[in-house]
């Protein structure tokens, strides 16, 4: 995962390990990007194969405009539909590396990755259960990695 | 020689970073032309010659296996060679696809050298 951040975000990645990044002091604060459509933007891809499941990455608002930016070109401006487009697509790199790396020799098919807006309501937390979290740091900023496995048909 | 390409990705900004990939590649390039997907791929070949077809393979509507499948099957279009770009890893689908005609693949993230290197080695031409 870091290497995809390095190579087309220039974007140094910090795994985290034992702290909660996103208790409410750690939220980005300003107000413009708290409310109404929220500070994080969540992409989501569907994934079949030996293993099924969703591939979820939250990553705050700001930092995603950023990353737009840096992917299309640090000349480019970046408008919203492009910020939610690279979204997907880096989740779609996330989960396509993961399996390239976990499991060569199976055959995994992603799905089309669906990004959207998500606000943390007073609270409640934004991430949901999930059989395997991940967290990283980015400039400063949290991103979570998320995989919730389908159950296997018996 | 300026080549004509053919890019096909459903995300509009991987082929914007596609294209900007090429035109700092060193290549003379014609024409390059985009595609969200293989069916709108296929279309764009009823009037356009290209010369080479950069592909993903997860796209909605028609994915790349499906699209190489269709190239291949028309003696009009089997020709022009296809290069993966695609975050696809698995051996066993690679090798398929090698086995379908596509001249080689370049896994997402990439460095825009390693499409130089991978179009030079394709097309066999040299870089101006």
């Amino acid at each position: 995962m870091l290497h995809i951040f390095e190579t087309m975000f220039f974007i140094l990645l910090d795994p985290v390990e034992g702290m909660d990044v996103l208790e409410q002091r750690n939220l980005p604060q300003n107000p413009d990007r708290a409310s109404p459509a929220g500070p994080f933007l969540k992409s989501e891809i569907p994934f079949e194969g030996y293993f099924s499941g969703t591939l979820s990455l939250l990553v705050p608002y700001s930092l995603s405009e950023m990353l737009a930016q840096n992917f299309m070109g640090f000349e480019e401006e970046v408008n919203e539909p492009q910020i939610l487009d690279v979204s997907g697509e880096l989740a779609n790199m996330v989960c396509g590396n993961l399996f390239s790396v976990l499991d060569k020799n199976s055959v995994y098919v992603l799905g089309t990755p669906a990004t959207q807006r998500i606000a943390p309501q007073a609270g409640q937390g934004l991430l949901e259960a999930a059989d395997l979290t991940l967290k990283f740091m980015a400039e400063d900023q949290p991103i979570i990695l998320q995989i919730q496995f389908n159950p296997k048909a018996s | 020689m300026a080549y004509n390409i053919l890019i096909v990705d459903d995300s509009q900004t991987m082929r914007k970073v596609i294209l900007k990939a090429l035109t700092l590649s060193g290549f003379e390039l014609g024409r390059c032309i985009e595609a969200a997907n293989g069916q709108e791929a296929l279309k764009a070949l009823n009037t356009e010659w290209v010369d080479l077809i950069l592909t993903d393979l997860n796209m909605p509507v028609m994915n790349g296996f499906d699209l190489i499948r269709n190239l291949k099957a028309d003696e009009n279009l089997q020709g022009i060679p296809v290069i993966l770009i695609t975050t696809e890893g698995s051996e066993v689908r690679l090798q398929e696809l090698f086995g379908l005609g596509v001249k080689d693949y370049i896994q997402k993230p990439f460095h825009p050298e390693t499409l130089r290197d991978v179009l030079t080695r394709v097309l066999e031409a040299p870089i101006v």
